[in-house]
């Protein structure tokens, strides 16, 4: 365990940091001194923050170290150093939020000290930027090459860090690890962490930066439902819980997107539970009124993950009245690749008795849902994004996507259906829900059952 | 000489067609999709179209619809498969939307000959046995 001294690492920033001498002595002595002003004020705070024994004992004080980088450049460091320096800079601050705070701490040498992350979160945020930087600079980055330094204790103003390879971090994630966020250590220990290096789990763009929304911010969101054609049955029996998210401009984002920018497992919790109880009161409402249909409703693994937040749900779950539950799905999201089948079992488990199926969001590029046979999961969504020139490679995703569920004996859904031709190839393919602006768009509140026919679909496109 | 128009975004499939039916002594038009197929239809004297139902960005079935309403009298056979396994309940949408005849894939050289022939009965054709159509 290497012991890095913290007065060398501060005077290593200020002779990094110090600017060229000015010609004029006066104003060279003048700047001397201001420096020597910052610099002891600099070395205050950074003392005060890097020996926090609650930041120390939570493991929340990193150092990224690009050696192997450095060495694996060779000769070329030297012209490319301010470049790394400068990606380094932009990829750290896109992957950390406002509240953690980041030093360049020598040459090729970061700190970086995170306001609210696990130490297992704040490692694979850390492996993560290295992973980008070195796959920016070197390609195809080796794993086991990267080290993360977490600060894992302070004697005598030394840091002691403990070194781990990205390797074996992820090695260690996929043991035990910890979803990402603030609670995570209050969740349950999960199968897998949902922020990985290399793969992404399904539900949302990985890059984007998270953060916690105000309560203003999350106003913003709200609960839309969009109807789901079930192709067999020739019938629009379903809608889907749609998360939306308002923005003052008046623009809006829909799904997934409306809840990539949170990261705080408890305010996911928090939406997943009122979008369950308003759905449900108007599930009420419109079943009174001799309305028949089905609703989806989302579930996020963090919401099922983290015990207290699950007990919230499920008494949510609970207050379903029994007439309701045949008319309620379930469908989970932002679930890790990885987890195990008997994990996933005990979760839909948990939710079965009050609901009539139970869907698992995955990605249509995922091929082998093997592990998810036996589960009781009923089937399974997937998103498609597609610009019309991307329709040929997208069908055969679904193809393969349908095939693949198909021998695990899940139905499948295929959400984001924007055209008639993905509409028969989704059918082609052997899908039985459908979903997407071309099967109709989201709704306030939704409907009843409706007779849909492959006709009404042409139809329909033939008068617009 | 009648000329038949595929309509089908698989080469292959295409390719396989042409040398079908040019050794009938047919003229053909290619299209990998259905608004390519509607131009061609549209700058040539087509007598007959043979279309697939599963093609990005204008599938077959809609492809169908438009012909059937620009030329009530124009002969279709829809072609579809590949592997997909709901393939032969879209052949039966696109019968009710208008295709003369159906034919699910993999189809042979015969049964594909059997159902052009009943398109085109004036002309002369080589067909060796019966084809599976609708």
């Amino acid at each position: 365990m290497p012991v890095v001294s913290l007065g060398e690492k501060l005077r290593n920033w200020f002779v990094e940091e110090e600017p060229a001498a000015p010609s004029n002595p006066a104003r060279r002595e003048t700047a001397v001194a201001a420096d020597i002003e910052r610099m002891q004020a600099f070395e205050r705070r950074l003392k005060v923050l890097l020996t926090q024994p609650q930041l120390l004992s939570a493991g929340r004080i990193h150092m990224l170290n690009f050696d192997t980088l450095r060495e694996r450049l060779g000769p070329a460091w030297s012209e490319l150093r301010d470049r790394v320096h400068s990606a380094a800079d932009r990829i750290i601050n896109r992957h950390i939020s406002d509240r953690d705070v980041q030093f360049r701490s020598g040459d090729g040498e970061y700190i970086i000290v995170f306001a609210a992350l696990s130490r297992s979160a704040a490692s694979l945020v850390c492996a993560k930027i290295a992973e980008e930087l070195y796959r920016l600079f070197v390609g195809d980055p080796k794993l086991a090459d990267i080290t993360v330094a977490t600060a894992v204790g302070a004697v005598d103003g030394k840091l002691l860090f403990e070194h781990a390879s990205v390797a074996e971090l992820l090695s260690a994630v996929e043991q035990t690890a910890v979803p990402a966020g603030p609670t995570a250590q209050a969740a349950d220990p999960p199968a897998a962490s949902t922020a990985s290096i290399g793969t992404s789990a399904a539900g949302g763009p990985e890059e984007q930066r998270k953060l916690n929304l105000s309560a203003l911010e999350m106003a913003q969101i709200g609960i839309m439902y969009r109807p789901l054609w079930d192709v067999g049955r020739q019938v629009i029996s379903t809608y889907m819980c749609t998360p939306v998210r308002r923005f003052p401009d008046g623009t809006s984002v829909e799904g997934m997107l409306a809840l990539s920018a949170i990261a705080d497992p408890q305010q996911l919790a928090k939406i997943d539970i009122d979008t369950l109880a308003d759905t449900v009161e108007i599930l009420d409402e419109l079943f009174r009124n001799k309305f028949r249909l089905m609703v989806s409703v989302p579930v996020c693994f963090e919401t099922l993950a983290a015990r207290r937040s699950r007990q919230d749900f499920l008494a949510i779950c609970q207050s379903v009245p029994d007439y309701l539950r045949p008319f309620l799905i379930f469908e989970f999201l932002h679930f890790p690749t990885g987890v195990p089948s008997g994990r996933m079992g005990e979760l839909v488990n948990e939710v079965r008795p009050f609901c009539r199926w139970t869907f698992l969001r995955v990605e249509c590029r995922q091929q082998s849902f093997a592990s998810l046979s036996g589960t009781g999961l009923t089937g399974l969504t997937t998103m498609i994004t597609s610009d019309r020139s991307m329709e040929a490679r997208l069908m055969e995703d679904m193809n393969s996507f349908v095939a693949a569920a198909e021998r695990a004996n899940l139905k499948t859904c295929i959400v984001g259906i924007t055209s008639t031709s993905l509409a028969v190839a989704a059918r082609a393919a052997g899908t039985t829900l459908i979903a997407g602006d071309r099967i109709g768009r989201a709704e306030e509140i939704p409907q009843h059952m409706l007779r849909f026919g492959w006709q009404d679909l042409f139809l329909r496109e033939s008068v617009r | 000489m009648p000329t038949v128009l595929v309509i089908d975004d698989e080469d292959m499939v295409r390719l396989v067609l042409r040398q079908f039916l040019e050794r009938q002594s047919m003229t053909v038009v290619e299209a990998e999709d259905g608004e390519e197929g509607l131009r061609l239809l549209r700058a040539n004297a087509v007598d007959l179209v043979i279309c697939d139902l599963i093609m990005p960005r204008a599938d077959g079935i809609g492809t169908i619809m438009n012909i059937r309403r620009l030329m009530p009298a124009m002969k279709i056979i829809a072609i579809s498969g590949g592997g997909r396994s709901h393939a032969m309940e879209l052949l039966k949408v696109a019968e009710q939307m208008g295709a003369d005849h159906v034919l699910g894939k993999p189809f042979t050289r015969d049964q594909l000959l059997a159902v052009v022939a009943r398109c085109l009965p004036g002309h002369p054709m080589t067909v060796r046995s019966s084809a599976r159509s609708g």
